[in-house]
């Protein structure tokens, strides 16, 4: 993934200023800042969940939700943009189960409805994700049946589903009890050590330290300071960038 | 282990005795009625399962029903226009609300009995500029007999509130479910069938059940262009025998029966399909 001078705007309000990332393969980037630094909006404007102002973001080399055409960007058509969204995966802060769906029908309903793919294989590769997130005799059960822990690793198992080239995790252990934390922890953490091309958005500073390749921290929309997850951690180049890790992990 | 300290149910004083009181008030009502001969229970037990009245019943039922649906259909419509990007769309939808719901059902109903047939004229079919005639012309009116007329009338308004309860459902999904059918490629005519209007019915469930049993009732305003429903069945008889309680007890016996089927309905339905 390549983001280019990224500027997005609330209204007269820059909530992305000049945000350039690149995420290599089989690499997981850590966006790290506090609350309202833009964090969730840059991952969203990746999966073109929501537009860019200006700037560019490419996915394994090409527009997710554009095309160029004669210097300008143009909005792709909606079944053009949806074919590239179902390459990128996405784990939300509040999980977002299809509430009247069963825990199988969550993680098999993006390969059918996404990719065209047949009930029967659907499941199939539903069944044994959940088996991988340790929720084999949950598949039945609705999302309101679930704990927090069960449901955000249900969301893991239905982006996992799709098969992604690039996976999107935005904030996916703060909505949790500090308990069911650790076991959605662990699942991510897995998923890191098999080489995955990650971008995740915490708060999660001992996560980060555990999967991080490379750390970004953004304030204010944007980028304060980034490079090797030791370097940022271990000896921040800035104050700001200090002063957030002790907050974070004092308190 | 025991539990030393049981809870007990909270009391409720005189309970026996209100519900002696209660149902004495509704003895103490109606036994006069009886009694005194205004109330003939013969005649209710004659014509309560009348051939008549029970052909009656078939009629307000299929009618209900039958508008119901389409109205649901088409109202989904109008409800999608009304939350489209296109402000023409957003236009025609609030207009066709704006009038279907703002005028009387009674006068919709009389302007497609009366009025309606007579702006069409005479149909019929032929070939243009031959002179061939298929079909001969008649009259509109043959046509917009009064289950015709009756279901346009009702289904159109019936569409107006039923699109406005539709949208409310629409705009009560968490925009986190279209967040997460987006992220995972899910074209958008896919999204609003299978997540969000498949959750927003769930949600209006009983909303829709209240509408289905307005029309059921609403229905008897059809007695106005002579369509055979519940109430003009037994009022042809009051007519004749001057039996009016009589008879408005067997028309109001058959809506509370439908009226009381559709609920059992809904709440069965609201089990299986929680919100």
């Amino acid at each position: 993934m390549s983001a280019r001078n990224v500027h997005k705007n609330h209204g007269s309000r820059a909530v992305l200023r000049d945000v350039t990332i690149d995420v290599g393969d089989g690499e997981t980037v850590a966006l790290i800042g506090p609350s309202g630094a833009g964090k969730s909006t840059f991952l969203r404007c990746v999966h073109h969940l929501e537009t860019v102002d200006s700037g560019h973001i490419t996915v394994d080399g090409e527009l997710v939700g554009y095309r160029e055409a004669g210097g300008f960007l143009e909005p792709l058509p909606d079944r053009e943009a949806a074919r590239r969204r179902a390459r990128i995966g996405h784990v939300f802060q509040h999980f977002h189960l299809f509430r009247h769906l069963t825990a199988l029908d969550n993680v098999a309903y993006g390969p059918r409805a996404a990719l065209r793919l047949p009930a029967r294989a659907a499941r199939a590769r539903a069944r044994e994700l959940l088996a991988r997130m340790g929720l084999a005799e949950w598949e039945r059960h609705y999302p309101r049946q679930l704990s927090g822990g069960q449901q955000q690793r249900v969301a893991i198992a239905r982006a996992l589903a799709m098969e992604p080239g690039l996976l999107l995790l935005d904030e996916p252990t703060s909505a949790l009890d500090p308990e069911l934390r650790a076991e959605v922890a662990a699942v991510i953490r897995q998923l890191a050590g098999e080489q995955r091309t990650m971008l995740v958005a915490t708060h999660d500073i001992p996560l980060v330290r555990d999967i991080a390749d490379r750390v970004v921290f953004l304030v204010d929309g944007h980028i304060v300071e980034q490079g090797p997850a030791a370097v940022v951690l271990d000896a921040p180049a800035h104050e700001r960038t200090r002063a957030f890790l002790t907050r974070m992990t004092t308190t | 282990m025991t539990n030393p300290y049981p809870v007990r149910r909270p009391r409720r004083p005189g309970q026996a005795v209100r519900a002696v009181v209660a149902v004495a008030v509704v003895v103490a009502v109606v036994w006069p009625f009886v009694t005194s001969g205004v109330l003939d229970i013969a005649t209710i037990g004659r014509y309560l399962f009348g051939p008549m009245v029970l052909a009656a019943v078939w009629g307000t039922l299929s009618l209900a029903t039958l508008s119901t649906a389409l109205a649901l259909v088409l109202g989904t419509g109008v409800a999608l226009l009304r939350i489209s990007a296109d402000p023409v769309s957003r236009a025609v939808a609030g207009g066709y609300v704006f009038v279907f719901r703002g005028t009387p059902m009674l006068v919709q109903l009389l302007i497609w009995f009366y009025a309606v047939p007579r702006i069409i004229g005479d149909v019929g079919l032929h070939v243009p500029f031959t002179g061939i005639v298929l079909i001969p012309g008649q009259p509109a009116g043959n046509f917009f007999t009064p289950f015709v007329a009756g279901l346009f009338a009702l289904t159109l308004a019936e569409a107006g509130y039923l699109a406005e309860v539709v949208r409310s459902g629409i705009q009560g999904v968490d925009p986190g479910q279209r967040d997460a059918a987006r992220a995972l490629g899910v074209p958008a005519g896919r999204i609003m069938r299978q997540i969000v209007l498949a959750q927003a019915f769930r949600m209006v469930l009983p909303a829709l059940a209240n509408q289905y049993i307005l029309m059921i009732k609403n229905t008897s305003l059809a007695y106005v262009i002579g369509y055979s429903e519940i109430l003009l069945s037994v009022s042809r008889v009051y007519y004749t025998n001057f039996r009016y309680l009589e008879l408005l007890l067997v028309a109001a016996f058959w809506y509370l029966l439908l009226t009381g089927l559709v609920t059992v309905g809904q709440h069965r339905l609201e089990r299986r399909f929680p919100p």
